[in-house]
């Protein structure tokens, strides 16, 4: 009853045209209009960002209030009666839009935002359709250049300051600024530095107006040419969700969609400006064979069959230890799923493995915006704007908003550093601070209780503060506060991950800190999108998709049957293993890793530079922009990136390259796919954590999948404490 | 006797025909010896596109791409590049790197004319346009910039 009591207390009533709508209190005028569906035009208003009634575009009359009031700066008082549409009101957009149009330089038809820009719509809408401004207009700078991505025409910004605010309160990084005053006011950068924050391309879409546009697109389409088709960012593991602008198959721009646990709306300037999928100049354009010492072109069904002779031969000849097969934590969930079947169902060997350190059934964060819901953040070992970009955004964005403090551990200096503190250590002395930390934790006795904790403490024994500052370089006193830190947090997240993805001894050292502070143990953050995926699908020696064990008869015999060959029960030597000697015969996805040799090697790949100059078949991959697949990302949501270009030159999706291979190589009759989507249909059936997923089911927002990770259990972690 | 003057009836319907034909047999015909003889055409006659200049030389034309999103058959290509400011093409930042119209599918709608902001696609005089080839049918901008000599009389209305 309290409970209700207080809900209904902090719901305010208001009439907005004589309707009444009930919205919580502190919400804006604004708000309340668009709840009940009421038009109000706005232009500085943004839902993302905080408002600061600056164009005055969005004025609405409120009963026993004197003049017209800004509805996306006025908070709903009980029992407001406010009127949207009223002669007044009308005339005063109209008055305001003949305003900001003065002194607009109207070049519309050489605009890049022109068909998509608001003030063009609200002109349209609500403008006084003439002018009576037949004066000279003001001149600004146009076409100037302001960083790597962002060309602006300042005649054209309107002054809303959204562009401003974004990297005030997002981005965290104010390289532009309002100069002058009056009718001379200009957005600028600072003393002409560049403009080159790492998340500089939202701006364009922020921008209401044409002021701030892309130089990767600049002028090469008009925006209502363009057809759109759903993907997915591939550069990091976030798997930002984005659109392919496209027109006459040729990729024109990048354009974030909206998902609220994903990317929000935001996209960083290495996925929006990455047009290297659509670049014919980087691919390789057919089929190739060698043929007396050279790689020559060859027809798909030559190629095909020499690729699959050769891994036939090899595995008649030297068993399980015959081909060897790497998985790419970059390719879809089809293609890696197909290859471990090529391996397991196929070639009957456990010998594949992934190009990528990822440890078995990572656990992984629930939602991007995690970061946002803890007051307190570790971040071991790696630079989260490196890793992932998105979680870079959204960790300044919750420092900016003074809702989390974070704490960095690593040898770079971080800008998240400014909301928390940085334990600056020597490089490969992370694991060491964990330990100190722990220990810290142990001896203030606030540790949480758990299992095993009295072994925990006798094995952090010597990993006292001092110790471990002096191994580390890590100021002890700095130890010692971020301990009391840790200790006291509610709501910690603990991250790792990067190029310290595979790191066991770290993992485990962070298993132990989240323990003794009653935190869900450490989310993983790969460095490579699909890596989480991959590794689902069971491309690995260690186990069967979705981590199920060699050990049960059961899940062997089912495979036997949907892939049609006994499965073999023994767990491959893994990739490790590979190095030093010659391989009978190899077949990779994506690049080829240094140093791995093979008397036949097999190459399926998109990229002329991802295959040595002694590779003997290389097969053309389309790139993700060219073929529908799926992708798993760092919070395990599976995504379906679709086509949305022609193949470029003979390339095909790598999972019709590998069924191809299955066709040649295993019972044919199994081997019969006919899109992604049947293949995705397969690993619905045979992938446990799967189930129940499609095409038709994910749609464009994805979904999870469920694959739970391992419990946490104290572990026994030691590492030198020489300094 | 109804015979007789149906008979009679039918020999003035008669008359009266062979009147108009004598009639327009003595009129001004209407048929052109073409070509020896250029057709009259009214000034607002819709033949051949033209692309126009300014009197400095520089191109109208700014490549805002609306006349091939206004062309109710899909008749025109533009692709747009920047100017180069040393030596601009247009009077703006953008210009018409290419800028195609294929006349085997162009209706003669108008309508390209209507919507160009700039006026730099005006519909002219020109109407002989019979090729060996479809391709020669596709105008390239060059083409479209150089303005016809039509082989017509425009009336003065
Ligand atoms: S550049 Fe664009 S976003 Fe920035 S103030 Fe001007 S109009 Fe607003
Ligand atoms: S954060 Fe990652 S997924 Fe998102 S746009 Fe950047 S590189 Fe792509
Ligand atoms: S006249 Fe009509 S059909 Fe012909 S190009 Fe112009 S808009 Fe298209
Ligand atoms: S001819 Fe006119 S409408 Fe067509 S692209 Fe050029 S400026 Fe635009
Ligand atoms: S939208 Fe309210 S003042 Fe700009």
């Amino acid at each position: 009853m309290t409970n209700e009591n207080t809900f209904l207390d902090n719901m305010i009533s208001v009439i907005i045209d004589g309707r009444e709508v009930t919205v919580p209190a502190r919400s804006t005028v604004l708000d309340a209009a668009r709840k009940l569906g009421i038009p109000i035009p706005t232009f500085c208003y943004y839902a993302k960002l905080i408002s600061v009634g600056a164009c005055r575009m969005c004025l609405v009359e409120v009963e026993k209030m004197r003049g017209l009031q800004t509805a996306c700066t006025t908070e709903v008082r009980p029992g407001m009666v406010v009127r949207t549409d009223t002669p007044e009101i009308r005339k005063a957009r109209a008055a305001n839009l003949e305003f900001l149009l003065t002194n607009h330089p109207l070049d519309c038809p050489v605009c890049d935002k022109g068909g998509e820009c608001e003030l063009q719509d609200q002109t349209f809408i609500y403008g006084p359709g003439k002018s009576r401004f037949i004066e000279e207009k003001r001149r600004k700078a146009k076409a100037r250049v302001l960083g790597p991505y962002i060309i602006m025409d300042q005649e054209r910004c309107v002054l809303c300051r959204r562009c401003i605010r974004f990297l005030e309160e997002w981005a965290d990084d104010v390289q532009l600024g309002l100069f002058e005053r009056g009718r001379l006011t200009y957005v600028d950068t600072f003393n002409g530095e560049p403009f080159d924050t790492p998340f500089s391309g939202n701006t364009v879409h922020l921008c209401p107006v044409g002021a701030l546009t892309s130089r990767v697109f600049r002028f090469s389409a008009r925006s209502w040419e363009l057809k759109h088709t759903p993907s997915v960012c591939l550069d990091c593991a976030v798997g930002c969700n984005i659109s392919l602008h496209t027109k006459y198959n040729r990729l024109k721009r990048i354009v974030s969609r909206e998902h609220p646990d994903v990317n929000d709306e935001w996209l960083c300037d290495r996925g929006q400006f990455d047009h290297r999928p659509a670049d014919a100049s980087l691919r390789v354009l057919q089929p190739l064979v060698r043929e007396d010492g050279e790689l020559k072109p060859a027809s798909w069904e030559e190629a095909l069959e020499r690729a699959a002779k050769a891994l036939r031969e090899a595995a008649q000849a030297r068993g399980t230890a015959g081909a060897a097969l790497l998985g790419s934590p970059i390719f879809s969930n089809e293609a890696n799923y197909l290859l471990q079947r090529l391996a397991r169902g196929a070639l009957g060997t456990n010998n594949l493995d992934m190009a990528a350190e990822v440890p078995a059934r990572p656990r992984l964060l629930p939602t991007t915006r995690k970061l946002e819901q803890s007051d307190l953040v570790l971040i071991a070992g790696m630079d989260l704007l490196d890793v992932a970009p998105m979680l870079e955004l959204f960790a300044r964005h919750a420092g900016v908003m003074g809702c989390t403090r974070f704490i960095m551990v690593g040898t770079e200096r971080s800008r998240l550093a400014r909301y928390g503190r940085w334990l600056e250590c020597r490089p490969g002395t992370e694991t060491a601070v964990i330990n100190g930390l722990v220990h810290a934790i142990l001896r203030s006795g606030k540790a949480r209780p758990a299992p095993g904790m009295e072994r925990l403490q006798a094995w952090m024994e010597p990993y006292t503060p001092a110790a471990v500052a002096h191994a580390s370089g890590a100021p002890e006193a700095e130890l010692r506060a971020a301990a009391g830190e840790l200790a006291a947090a509610q709501r910690l997240t603990i991250l790792y991950g990067g190029a310290r993805a595979g790191d066991a001894t770290l993992r485990g050292a962070l298993d132990n800190l989240a323990l003794v502070c009653g935190a869900e143990g450490p989310a993983l953050v790969p460095a490579q999108a699909n890596a989480i995926g991959a590794l689902d699908m069971g491309v690995s020696p260690a186990f069967l998709p979705g981590y199920q064990p060699y050990s049960d008869q059961k899940v062997l015999d089912r495979y036997h049957q949907i892939w049609g060959r006994r499965v073999p029960a023994e767990p491959g030597p893994g990739r490790r293993a590979w190095f030093g000697q010659t391989l009978p015969a190899a077949i990779v996805l994506g690049a080829v890793p240094a140093g791995l040799r093979a008397d036949s090697l097999v190459v399926i790949t998109s990229w002329k530079e991802d295959f040595p100059a002694d590779a003997d078949v290389v097969l053309p991959a389309c790139t993700f922009a060219e073929c529908d697949g799926t992708y798993t990302n760092l919070t395990g949501r599976v995504q379906w990136a679709r086509a949305a270009l022609r193949p470029t030159g003979e390339s095909r999706p790598a999972w019709w390259i590998l069924a191809q291979l299955g066709l040649r190589l295993g019972e044919a009759d199994k081997w019969r796919f006919s899109s992604a989507e049947e293949v995705f249909a397969e690993i619905a059936r045979c992938v446990p954590g799967y189930e129940g997923l499609s095409y038709a089911v994910l749609g464009e927002a994805g979904a999870v999948r469920d694959i739970a990770p391992d419990k946490l259990a104290v572990q026994e972690v030691h590492v030198s404490l020489a300094g | 006797m109804s015979a007789l003057v149906n008979a009679v009836k039918g020999l003035i319907q008669h008359l009266r025909a062979m009147g108009i034909t004598l009639r327009y047999l003595f009129m001004k015909p209407v048929t052109v010896q073409y070509p020896e003889q250029p057709p009259e055409i009214y000034p607002r006659f819709r033949g051949r596109h033209e692309l126009q200049r300014y009197e400095n030389g520089l191109e109208k034309c700014v490549a805002c791409g609306l006349c091939a999103a206004v062309c109710p058959s899909g008749a025109i290509y533009v692709e747009a590049a920047e100017n180069d400011p040393e030596h601009p093409v247009s009077l703006g930042e953008r210009y018409a790197k290419r800028y195609e119209i294929n006349m085997t599918r162009c209706i003669f709608c108008g309508y390209c004319e209507e919507a160009c902001p700039k006026g730099a696609i005006v519909m002219g005089h020109e109407f002989a346009l019979a090729d060996f080839g479809r391709h020669e049918l596709v105008y390239s901008k060059e083409q479209l910039l150089e303005p016809a000599r039509p082989h017509v009389i425009v009336k003065q209305v």
